[in-house]
């Protein structure tokens, strides 16, 4: 039981963090909010004036056109980060707890170090005349075959494994506590095995897959520093699209409304992800 | 109808092999019961027969098929599993409609049967809850209508009742054996509880080190037991040291322990000329020499020791000369503080055909196996 004195205190305890939240966080999305309202100089200034037209300007079909390859692009990334984490998951149930372990620290290596110098390794790796494109030539695979520095598949590449573990470790967790006779009584009443892992197994672990699509889709959404490296930079993203407004084309307000926008968006997207991944999902 | 067949099974990596040829038959209608302690195979072979895994060598034969071939799913057998294994995503409803879905059973035929069966558990109006809010008892009980719907040629239940409190699980028991003579079920029961096989089946099958040790009607089981493994591990004993086995006829024998002359019967030929002990129930004793019909051809004088208040009875701990400790149940009707004093003389008056005589176990048996732990 907490008395009144008591909250009062603990209160007291969160006001740093508080404090820490409406200066950067609250703060930077009020100016954000009130840019996006304004107008952009004739040298990239902000002009003090009051209208919707950059929200109008944003229902450009253009614009509309990046938002839908950012999310198809995102989708992908998170169906392939699940396809990928479910039977493994599955697999790695199965092991030893030492063997647990031990995969558990290799899937955390990669994470030690940067993800720019991550890709940027992947890149030369599998550069023209990178070690990969060396032995294909030495195997006799004439020219940059494969294209493989810069192409759409190793985008996915690049996405999937620097996303992957979002999905999987929650997944894997939920498949550690699930409990096995689950399975055996699904498959004792008669059910495949494919029809026990569809109606049986996944459906007991919809919160973990919920959670995984939501480490894996929302910040895909926003991605672009993969793409542009892997990708060559050919794709707009509307990751690069609001960064470009800010950086590039030094149009703030705009930029602002893009990114207000998006905010929207992606709080609509997880509230959605979240519902779906509730528990009582009675039929 | 279903008939196991020299079962023999070992897993990779483990030592010694779990079953090591174990048949038995059941009948329709039959309930029966595989009891054991535990790590004796009792769980492997059910699930051997549910096809969730394969024996080494033997056979599972249903009306004379081998069923060696057919996956779980194809096998008209239901098992109900120790912890319920309900599916947490699906109301009470769809969890017992499972395999009828699977089984594309009309919509309406669905309804009827599903609900059918609720009445039959006595759950009748928990349809529509979810899982996560059933106690641990209606759980089981939904776990059993799930099994129950489908009307399997067999049940089989691993356990099921072995994680819910002792008076839950007595009314869970008698109403499953009401179901099971009402519906005419053939079932197999694996259970480590011998109060709960003797209550759920018609004949009782104790398994030992992956070994059918005696297979016979709860009755006999508990007042006949073949091997001194049976005796032990079904009820209570004490154990009496047999000094000398002065003769033997027909199974009747007459011994001396700690200086008296008693008589017993044995279960094997071959107890002359080898170490025995003498099995007896602590309820086979009596503190009269004749109580109405009862004709008591055994007397010994023990030392009572100590004694313990159960309720339904009081256990006395008393001694036989300097060796050998005797239990003995008295009726609290019986009780009386100025007979009962530690240190005190009692006269114990038993019958020879509730004396068993076994020879010695080459492997002796733990201590603590006797009285305290073999009671539920």
């Amino acid at each position: 039981m907490t008395t009144p004195a008591r909250r009062r205190s603990m209160d007291l305890f969160g006001l740093p963090a508080l404090l820490w939240f409406a200066v950067f966080l609250v703060g930077p999305l009020v100016q954000v909010l009130g840019l996006a309202f304004q107008k952009r100089g004739l040298y990239g200034g902000i002009e003090f004036v009051f209208g919707f037209q950059n929200y109008l300007r944003s229902f450009n079909p253009v614009y509309f056109e990046i938002l839908v390859k950012s999310l198809l692009l995102a989708s992908l990334t998170s169906v392939l980060c699940l396809a990928i984490s479910l039977p493994l998951a599955w697999g790695m149930t199965g092991f030893s707890p030492r063997r647990k372990q031990m995969i558990l620290i290799v899937l955390a290596v990669p994470f030690f170090m940067n993800m720019i110098a991550r890709i940027y390794a992947l890149k030369t790796f599998l550069h023209v005349d990178g070690p990969v494109a060396r032995v294909l030539a030495f195997m006799g695979v004439e020219g940059d075959l494969l294209n493989l520095s810069q192409n759409f598949p190793l985008v996915m590449y690049g996405l999937v494994t620097a996303y992957l573990p979002y999905m999987l470790l929650p997944i894997w967790i939920q498949m550690e506590k699930t409990d096995p006779s689950l399975i055996e009584s699904a498959m004792d009443l008669g059910a495949s095995p494919w029809q026990a892992f569809r109606q049986v197994l996944v459906p007991s672990l919809r919160p973990a897959i919920a959670s995984g699509l939501l480490l894996v889709q929302v910040p895909v959404m926003g991605e672009y520093v993969i793409p542009d490296l892997l990708g060559g930079a050919k794709t707009m993203l509307v990751g690069n699209l609001i960064s470009e407004q800010f950086l590039k084309a030094r149009d703030w307000p705009f930029g602002a409304a893009l990114g207000i926008e998006m905010l929207l968006l992606l709080a609509a997207m997880s509230a959605v992800i979240m519902r779906w991944g509730r528990r009582e999902v009675l039929r | 109808m279903l008939e196991i067949a020299k079962i023999c099974k070992k897993f990779l990596g483990s030592g010694d092999p779990v079953l090591r040829g174990v048949s038995f038959q059941l009948a329709k209608g039959e309930a029966l019961s595989l009891l054991g302690p535990s790590g004796c195979g009792k769980t492997t072979l059910l699930r051997i027969v549910a096809g969730l895994e394969t024996a080494d060598s033997g056979q599972v034969l249903l009306h004379g098929r081998d069923l060696s071939g057919v996956a779980t799913q194809a096998r008209p057998f239901h098992l109900v599993f120790q912890k319920h294994a309900l599916f947490p995503h699906l109301s009470v409803f769809e969890n017992i409609a499972f395999g009828l879905r699977l089984k594309k059973v009309p919509e309406a035929e669905i309804r009827d049967r599903v609900l059918e069966v609720l009445e039959m558990v006595r759950l009748p109006d928990f349809a529509g809850r979810a899982p996560a809010t059933l106690s641990g008892g209606q759980a089981q009980r939904v776990a059993l209508a799930r099994a129950l719907v489908n009307r399997p040629d067999v049940l089989l239940l691993d356990e099921p009742f072995s994680a819910l409190d002792l008076k839950l699980r007595r009314e869970l028991q008698t109403e499953l054996r009401l179901l099971q003579k009402k519906l005419q079920l053939s079932l197999i029961f694996v259970t480590h509880d011998q109060e709960e096989a003797f209550v759920l089946s018609d004949r009782v099958i104790l398994m030992n080190q992956g070994l059918i040790e005696q297979q016979s009607s709860p009755r006999e089981i508990y007042q006949a037991p073949q091997t001194a493994f049976t005796a032990e591990f079904v009820g209570s004993v004490s154990r009496l040291n047999v000094d000398r086995i002065q003769s033997v006829q027909h199974g009747r024998l007459e011994f001396e322990s700690a200086g008296f002359k008693l008589r017993g019967k044995s279960y094997s030929s071959d107890v002359l000329g080898r170490a025995a002990q003498a099995y007896i129930r602590p309820e086979a004793f009596h503190l009269k020499k004749n109580e109405k019909d009862l004709v008591t051809d055994n007397t010994i004088d023990v030392t009572i020791i100590d004694w313990f208040f159960r309720g339904s009875e009081v256990l006395l701990e008393t001694q036989l000369g300097t060796r050998d400790q005797v239990w003995v149940s008295v009726q609290p009707h019986e009780w009386d503080d100025e007979v009962f004093k530690r240190g005190a003389q009692v006269q114990l008056h038993f019958r020879s055909s509730d004396t068993w005589i076994y020879p010695t176990q080459l492997e002796h048996q733990p201590e603590e196996h006797s009285v305290s732990e073999a009671r539920p």
